[in-house]
């Protein structure tokens, strides 16, 4: 028996809608699926931002002291209020690698690590926020450096190098603080996730959401 | 085109090549052969290669398939561990990762006629899925998918006794999938999933007639 063109364009029809219906299910499951190749990238993004918290908090809280006139003039042998602003200024600049961090995990479609909790002892000179300075600002170098070879996607690598070479002036500026050499060696040596969080333990607690 | 340059020249003659060497694959694959209708299970060892951290990742498997005649019918499991891990992960930020595969394949196999056959080589492609998984150390970043995907390979059977042998298997995978599309273009370069895997082990033959 031969068919009706009506019933020829109905089965036509609802097949193109069964098959348009299934390829929009299925691009919608696929579209959303992420990789897991990002998640290496991810780790080390979070692992890094432990790192720029504890710097960020270093500068923003240990400098809220160092608002008298007998607390600023500690800082005369540094360089007064003149080095008071740059120390605050970095501190800026550590919040901000804290954006842009949490930013890129986000976009790689990963949690941020949340906002640990920082405690710094009361900094009763000028000379134990300097030399903490010192000590975590390279500690930041270390644990950049550490991580450069793990990376593979490209926008990740350039957006911690970016970071990692601020970390080194950082480092430099407050060692000259230090009466060090801003460079004290050809090349620095990267520190293990172990080395780096044992560095870290004395001032950070829990990371938790808000 | 080097066909074409030869069909200008001799034009009568390579035809006749031609159509003498597709009768006689005709004939070679249509040929009668003695029945013979083998179950083989294959466990194995594998290394499996990641081209983005440029290693070969330890895991295993096994296959078990069907042959009769010229057809070769089976399915696989597979499976690497630590496939999504540096090298050297001296941090160690990933706590594990692996990729788990499982498909159906046919191919063709050369039949083993008489007992005496010790080499058995053979080429399927096929179709299954591919679960990739990777999770950090911190367990903020855990990933895993189930693609769908194709393979297809060879390898060879060497018959050590009539019921017993070992098997080489070199495969590769591709995963159907399209990779993580971020809503900006940060993660623009992957491409579908994809890896070789190069897989040893024992056969033993079931069911021989």
């Amino acid at each position: 028996m031969k068919n009706s063109p009506l019933i020829d364009t109905s089965r036509r029809n609802f097949l193109l809608t069964a098959a348009s219906a299934a390829g929009l299910l299925v691009s919608a499951d696929l579209a959303d699926a992420q990789d897991p190749r990002v998640v290496l990238d991810a780790a080390v993004l979070n692992y890094l931002l432990r790192v720029e918290y504890v710097q960020a908090e270093l500068y923003r809280e240990g400098l809220t002291d160092f608002n008298t006139a007998a607390r600023i003039r500690q800082f005369d042998p540094y360089g007064g209020q003149a080095t008071i602003d740059t120390l605050r200024g970095m501190g800026e600049q550590e919040a901000a690698h804290v954006e842009a961090l949490r930013s890129l995990v986000t976009r790689l479609g990963m949690n941020p690590l949340p906002q640990c909790t920082v405690n710094f002892p009361r900094f009763a000179t000028a000379t134990e926020l300097v030399q903490t300075a010192f000590a975590l600002e390279n500690v930041g170098v270390s644990a950049y450096l550490g991580v450069v070879a793990l990376l593979r996607i490209p926008q990740v690598q350039t957006g911690v190098a970016s970071i990692a070479s601020v970390q080194s002036r950082h480092a430099a500026y407050v060692g000259l603080l230090n009466g060090q050499s801003p460079a004290p060696q050809p090349a620095d040596t990267p520190r293990s996730r172990d080395e780096v969080l044992a560095l870290l333990d004395p001032y950070i607690g829990q990371c938790s959401a808000q | 085109m080097t066909t074409t340059f030869v069909r200008a020249l001799h034009p009568r003659r390579t035809s006749a090549w031609g159509r003498g060497a597709a009768f006689a694959a005709l004939v070679w694959l249509l040929a009668p052969v003695p029945a013979s209708a083998d179950f083989l299970v294959a466990p194995y060892f594998a290394w499996t290669r990641n081209a983005d951290t440029e290693r070969w990742l330890p895991g295993g498997g096994a296959t078990a398939d069907f042959t009769t005649g010229w057809l070769v019918v089976g399915g696989d499991i597979g499976y690497a561990a630590g496939f999504f891990e540096p090298e050297e992960d001296v941090l160690d930020l990933v706590a594990s990762s692996h990729v788990l595969t499982v498909s159906g394949h046919a191919g063709i196999g050369l039949p083993a006629v008489s007992d005496e056959q010790r080499f058995l080589p053979y080429f399927t492609a096929g179709f299954g899925w591919m679960r990739q998984n990777a999770r950090d150390r911190d367990g903020l970043a855990e990933v895993t998918r189930n693609d769908p995907s194709l393979n297809f390979g060879g390898g060879v059977n060497v018959m050590i006794l009539e019921y017993l042998g070992v098997r080489a298997d070199l495969r590769r995978f591709s995963s159907l999938r399209d990779p993580f599309e971020s809503p900006d273009p940060i993660v623009a370069d992957l491409e579908r999933l994809h890896f070789w895997r190069l897989a040893f082990g024992g056969v033993v033959r079931f069911g021989r007639e």
